[in-house]
């Protein structure tokens, strides 16, 4: 475990160790107080003028504990103030999606987002990601020569 | 044959084993490796993982200090000015997209809080030129501390510096290469396998081990700093 | 007697099919894969894929253990490759673009050296002689083995090895793009200076790819579910422009096929796409995930670039 804290202070961890680290909640503040030990011993080594340890993390995350979640953008209420937001906000959600409904059914829109959408344009395709898979693969000396010219 | 004049501008950059060729005419500047993790712990964030955040506040905060210490002289309100900057970022963290840095994203968060900080109080903030903003892209130069010392911190901190830098002189000779590597010639894990001719998991191990051997000897001067603080 | 003369008959008849059909088939396809870069041979090749079509004007020479060639389009922009060792050029009215050759293997160099890795993926046959270019030519067909890749069919010089001829076919047999020589001649000898022609040595050329070795360690990705049969054979990071991101492409092969896995960051303003289509031969699915957009891109089936984009996990 600690480990692997080490190897999180220099970015040098995959993705499995840092899920494996943020699931130990219990243990973040431990994970904390070693980074903050690292970040000691590198700026000595580093000549940089030394900050004796502060507990500035746990203030700014108590802080922020106080915060509402943050979701991609959408605010998802914590617990305290959920009756009143939902309360608020339903019915003009509602009213949205009644809205979209009889626009897509009287206009014939097709409502996809891009995580349903199946059907994709040729447009859509940057021409430079044609251009780089045959620039390093190409056995066509058609694609070679063209990517030569617009890659300039 | 008379060589070629050729102008290396361009940013590919390729990565293959078959291929290790002469890179002094690169001109682009290296990409910060940490990017990748800051990008990982970005998007737990956005998903609602507040300790994820938690991680990047212990990564960023002092050199968010360092920053604002630039700015701001008293410490105090450098600290309510970084916590400040942290929960806008937090608040803010579901519009980043990622098209620059997390850590330029919250360093200009940071500027921008110390310098309506300094409004508030009737201050005039000093104008950051283009090269001061441009800085901020490489946090390596925010290596000076413009804080109010007193002889008291001055000598801690020398203590500290002794105390780190006597034990790394007493560290075994590999574990001292390993984190020498690291932290002074700012080398990633695989450069120093090779240079080392070891396994990349034998140098995370080495680095490990002599930043435990240090903070051991570090642990009674912190604990009697913070009592003192 | 006269039945143990019959017999010897008998032998000295058969034993020369009995040996050809002793050596091991896959040989043939190194031989051909060795010829394409050892021989001296100057033609003009004729390729087709989807609505397009086009003339080369080829010559390639081995001086002193290096590979050169000279490649000249015949139909549009006087466009010019030529090839020294691993550097390749490429000239327009433009100007000069200069390369480091990895993976490409332009025709008629477009077997591997390493032909085991085919040995797992495709099934060898022969199929019947014919004449393609005034030479006598055998066909070499690699069948897949499953439906991951497309269908090669060689024609192979029956004196020299070389590849005159190339059609890649999908399991219907519709043809998905094909080349072949329409004149070909060999053992001329070259001089070096006809491929260097082009280049003006006092002129300072802007080179548009470094090549660089930058370690990429934080593979922040991982793969599972590959489609059988792929490995990985590199790796290439670029700026994205303006920007301080980098994106990735990741090059899987399997020896004759190619397919490209493109990892990059959304930047603000762009919407995230999401599903298959195909452009000419080329098959390309996309798919968003954790604000990357992931393409894969290769002339190969669309079954196989959908199981790419969807192999990346962060």
């Amino acid at each position: 475990m600690n480990e692997k804290i080490s190897s999180l202070f220099d970015s040098e961890i995959n993705n499995k160790e840092v899920d494996t680290l943020l699931s130990k909640k219990n243990k973040m503040a431990g994970v904390r107080s070693s980074m903050s030990d690292y970040q000691l011993i590198s700026d000595v080594l580093k000549k940089k003028t030394i900050l004796p340890k502060n507990n500035l993390t746990d203030k700014i995350m108590s802080a922020i504990d106080k915060e509402p979640t943050q979701m991609g953008g959408f605010v998802k209420a914590n617990s305290s103030n959920t009756a009143v937001m939902s309360f608020e906000i339903l019915p003009v959600l509602a009213s949205i999606a009644v809205l979209i409904v009889i626009a897509s059914t009287a206009f014939n829109i097709e409502v996809n987002s891009a995580s349903t959408s199946q059907f994709l344009a040729k447009e859509d395709i940057p021409q430079e990601i044609i251009n780089a898979h045959h620039a390093a693969t190409a056995n066509n000396m058609n694609y070679f020569i063209q990517v030569g010219d617009s890659a300039k | 044959m008379q060589p070629l004049k050729v102008v290396y501008d361009n940013s590919t950059v390729y990565n293959s084993s078959n291929n290790k060729l002469d890179n002094s005419k690169m001109e682009i500047k290296p990409v910060n490796p940490d990017r990748a993790l800051d990008q990982k712990l970005v998007v737990k964030a956005q998903k609602g993982d507040k300790q994820a955040f938690s991680l990047l506040v212990e990564k960023y905060q002092l050199k968010l200090y360092r920053l604002i210490s630039r700015m701001v002289r008293d410490q105090s309100e450098i600290e309510d000015i970084v916590q400040d900057s942290f929960i806008k970022a937090y608040r803010a963290i579901g519009n980043f997209r990622g098209d620059s840095a997390f850590y330029t994203w919250l360093y200009r968060i940071g500027i921008n809080t110390a310098k309506n900080h300094l409004v508030s109080l009737g201050k005039r903030p000093k104008a950051m030129d283009a090269n001061e903003i441009e800085e901020m892209e490489n946090y390596e130069s925010m290596s000076e501390l413009r804080v109010s010392e007193t002889p008291e911190s001055t000598m801690m901190s020398n203590q500290i510096a002794e105390t780190v830098n006597g034990a790394i002189q007493n560290l075994p000779d590999e574990l001292r290469e390993a984190i020498s590597y690291r932290e002074i010639d700012g080398l990633c894990y695989e450069e120093i396998s090779e240079l080392m001719d070891c396994p990349i998991g034998t140098v995370r191990s080495r680095i490990f081990r002599a930043r435990e051997t240090i903070a051991e000897k570090l642990k009674p001067l912190i604990e009697t700093t913070n009592k003192r603080w | 007697m006269t039945f143990f003369k019959k017999l010897l008959t008998l032998l000295f008849l058969v034993f020369p099919l009995l040996s050809i059909a002793m050596e091991d088939p896959w040989l043939i396809l190194e031989k051909s894969a060795k010829a394409s870069q050892q021989l001296n041979y100057e033609g003009v090749f004729h390729s087709q894929s989807s609505s397009e079509t086009n003339s080369t004007h080829v010559i390639h020479a081995n001086i002193d253990n290096k590979e050169y060639c000279l490649l000249k389009m015949l139909d549009g922009a006087p466009n010019e490759v030529f090839c020294s060792g691993d550097m390749v050029y490429v000239t327009s009215q433009e100007g000069l673009l200069i390369k480091k050759r990895k993976n490409q293997f332009l025709f008629p160099s477009v077997l591997p050296s390493d032909i085991n890795h085919l040995k797992k993926n495709y099934q060898l046959s022969f199929g019947d002689k014919k004449r393609i270019a005034d030479r006598m030519a055998q066909l070499i067909v690699l069948t897949a083995k499953d439906n991951f890749r497309f269908n090669y069919h060689i024609w192979i010089d029956d004196k020299n090895f070389l590849p005159l001829k190339l059609v890649v076919t999908d399991n219907i047999n519709k043809v998905i793009e094909q080349s072949t020589f329409t004149t070909i001649a060999f053992n001329k000898q070259f001089k070096k200076d006809i491929f260097e022609k082009n280049i003006n040595l006092s002129q300072i050329y802007i080179a548009k790819n470094k090549f660089v070795e930058n370690y990429v360690s934080n593979k922040f990705w991982s793969l599972r579910d590959l489609p059988s049969g792929f490995k990985e054979v590199d790796l290439i990071s670029r700026r994205v422009n303006g920007l301080n991101l980098l994106d990735y492409q990741l090059i899987f092969s399997d020896g004759l096929a190619y397919v490209s896995l493109f990892i990059r960051p959304i930047t603000r303003g762009t919407e995230p796409k999401e599903g298959t289509v195909t452009i000419g031969s080329t098959n390309i699915s996309a798919r968003y995930q954790d604000g990357y957009q992931i393409m894969s891109v290769g002339i190969v089936p669309p079954e196989t670039v959908k199981t790419f984009s969807g192999a990346i996990e962060f």
